[in-house]
């Protein structure tokens, strides 16, 4: 039975019924034995703590963003393999960019707000065109997207040390950097969720998408703009990606053309751990900022419990994580297929 | 649909046209032809022969080496230049070198900085190119002797044991001292933290050794990180050039620069301004310019069997030591002197 028939069944418990369903459940389910283990382990005033608390929010809200756009694609039924070097390539016209507006501003001093703003701005544009020349590479030459992404994954990243002979562009003008401080970033991840959500749920557009990814032949026989629908969802996930580029170079202070380095393993994951089917058509932006929460708040537990090899640990963690959050969503699909 | 073809076309051409605002040179297939020497060169190179220098990694520390190897270049009369192993691995190495040996009619000497002192793969092929005539050396961090003629760099482990006891000057007492690094278990990583350890002296303990990959985002959230798990901690301490800038903007950031001291190898552009603020309280700095500039002079020399030359640059050994610099607060506008001299943004 759907989780929909569920909450249609009615009343509150028909509510509660439905929200146990929910694939999100069982995400809570597990930040909260995550959080559990790290209580029980006397580490509730580390984890707690003003300073680690930010800090795990902020690399939520920096992974969360590009996991975002990459989630809609996996939902259209697609992949995008590019994000880690758009993430590069965006970061580092970011910060050309802004070292050009500034020209030879004091570095130490807030610049005016417009080149933040306008720099902002471009960067996200950069993204969203890569996005659309993912796009065009998909439906005019008919490339699969893990070819067309993977093609720019390589590119993009040479691309960015090309423009800057592989050197650091270095922006840490106060202004700028203050985008990466503090809690910053999460008011970037919740208004990029808030969007996404209102796309995806409250959209024809986002309706669509979903039945691109379940579909796509019947979706093509059934009228829709097959093309249009793929174009928002790669043009999404660019744009987010650039948001990305914008956070992390703000986070470095600088365009560094090392930044992004299997970042797309990291949204895909976040992703596939958030209940998106990588076959698509199944997905939804609550369970991708659970999946990316309960990444975050595992790579921080673990650096907090394991003092030895502990980088090395939370490869291992993940990497378990994410092929059990992958074999539950199947024996759930064989469930709902059975019933 | 279509609009997007020219607008990706424009936005990237405005992308180029945005160049750094302090211009840097080119590190990936640097020069080829040298400009006129104000040294007349010892002995002409064989024409149309060049010298290929492969890096082990892609960080700004390179800029410094390829600046040497330009001067070199100019000053030894020999074409020079540098490919980055943007990789990271062993395996891009390998893939460099395969193209070396494809060229090696055109090669007097290839000069590598080997990532794993015994990586099989790479020595194979060094050996291919030695026997095939090709000179061959190791800057910066080298393999077994036996597959090279020479080396030149630092002997990381004495450049550890500088930092460790400047460690040891800054905190008499002691301290708890986490370490950070992309790849601990590179030889020049575990060199220099031994060396560090064994300078420092038993007053000083390591809680851990953080790893990042080379992804210099990662690098700071591990700093975040140790900052929580080790609040005993008083020493943090940068093993890859990009370490310090990074452990220094987050102790900074999170206001527990009274408490914890920074310090680290090498002299990315972004530690400079740290330096000389105080907020990073030394650096243990090579000399990459001479790895590049005595790399193309050792290399020519080998090839063509100038002894004069080998004699005085390798004094009857096979190592170049090229020594190392502690730069402090105190020292940082000799230093700052030195590297506007060579026209370097870091070190």
């Amino acid at each position: 039975m759907s989780d929909a028939a569920a909450r249609r069944r009615g009343g509150a418990a028909g509510v509660l019924s439905g929200l146990v369903r929910a694939r999100e459940f069982g995400l809570v389910i597990a930040i909260g034995a995550v959080l559990l283990l790290l209580v029980s382990l006397g580490k509730t005033q580390v984890f707690f703590g003003a300073g680690n608390l930010e800090s795990v929010l902020r690399q939520i809200a920096l992974l969360g963003v590009f996991s975002l756009g990459e989630a809609v694609v996996i939902i259209a039924g697609g992949i995008d393999l590019s994000v880690g070097s758009l993430i590069c390539f965006s970061g580092m016209g970011c910060a050309l960019l802004l070292s050009h507006l500034a020209g030879d501003l004091d570095q130490t001093v807030p610049v005016p707000a417009w080149m933040v703003l306008t720099t902002l701005l471009a960067t996200v544009a950069l993204g969203a065109l890569v996005g659309g020349f993912h796009t065009l590479l998909i439906t005019r030459l008919r490339l699969p997207p893990f070819i067309a992404t993977l093609s720019t994954l390589a590119g993009l990243r040479s691309g960015a040390e090309l423009v800057t002979n592989s050197a650091t562009v270095s922006v840490p003008y106060p202004n700028f950097t203050a985008l990466a401080k503090g809690l910053t970033p999460l008011w970037f991840f919740i208004a990029a969720a808030v969007c996404v959500a209102v796309l995806m749920r409250a959209t024809v557009t986002g309706r669509q998408i979903v039945a691109l990814g379940g579909n796509e032949e019947a979706a093509r026989l059934s009228g829709l703009k097959v093309n249009r629908l793929k174009l928002v969802a790669y043009g999404l996930s660019g744009a987010l990606a650039g948001l990305g580029g914008v956070l992390y170079t703000a986070y470095l202070g600088q365009g560094d053309p090392r930044t992004g380095q299997a970042f797309e393993l990291q949204a895909i994951a976040a992703s596939v751990v958030g209940g998106c089917s990588l076959s698509g058509g199944q997905g939804t932006v609550a369970g991708t900022i659970l999946g990316v929460t309960l990444l975050q708040v595992l790579l921080n537990g673990i650096g907090l419990v394991i003092h030895s090899n502990s980088t090395l640990w939370q490869g291992v963690v993940v990497g378990v994580v994410v092929v059990m959050a992958v074999a539950m969503n199947a024996a759930r699909q064989r469930r709902i297929a059975a019933a | 649909m279509t609009l997007w073809v020219p607008a990706c076309v424009a936005l990237t051409a405005i992308l180029v046209g945005c160049t750094p605002r302090e211009p840097v040179t080119d590190t990936t297939t640097s020069t080829t032809a040298p400009t006129p020497s104000t040294k007349a060169p010892a002995t002409p190179a064989p024409a149309g022969k060049s010298i290929l220098f492969i890096s082990n990694a892609n960080s700004p520390f390179w800029l410094a080496v390829k600046a040497g190897i330009e001067a070199g270049a100019a000053e030894f009369g020999v074409p020079a230049r540098l490919e980055l192993n943007n990789e990271g691995t062993v395996a891009g190495q390998q893939k460099l070198l395969e193209q070396a040996l494809s060229q090696k009619d055109e090669l007097l000497g290839v000069a590598i900085s080997a990532l794993r002192p015994d990586a099989q793969g790479v020595l194979d092929r060094l050996k291919q190119l030695k026997d095939a005539g090709v000179a061959v050396i190791t800057v910066d961090s080298d393999c077994k002797p036996e597959y090279r003629q020479a080396f030149i760099g630092t002997n990381n482990t004495e450049a550890g044991v500088g930092l460790g006891k400047h460690a040891a000057e800054l905190l008499p007492g002691g301290a708890k001292v986490c370490v950070f690094v992309g790849d601990k278990s590179a030889q020049n990583a575990k060199e220099r933290q031994q060396g560090f350890e064994q300078g420092a002296g038993s007053k000083f303990s390591v809680l851990e050794t953080y790893q990042d990959g080379v992804e210099p985002a990662k690098a700071k959230s591990n700093v975040e990180t140790a900052l929580q798990a080790h609040p005993d901690a008083t020493l943090m301490v940068g093993l890859w050039s990009y370490n310090g800038p990074a452990i220094a903007d987050v102790v900074q950031a999170q206001g527990k620069a009274d408490k914890v001291q920074v310090i680290c190898f090498d002299a990315e552009p972004g530690l400079l301004p740290k330096l000389e603020s105080g907020q990073v309280k030394c650096t243990v700095v090579q000399r990459p310019y001479e790895f590049g500039r005595q790399g193309v002079k050792l290399l020519k020399a080998l090839a063509a069997k100038d002894q004069a030359t080998l004699d005085e640059m390798l004094k009857g050994k096979d190592v170049i030591d090229t020594g190392v610099v502690v730069v402090t607060q105190q020292s940082y506008p000799e230093f700052r002197k030195y590297l506007d001299e060579k026209g370097l943004k870091g070190s």
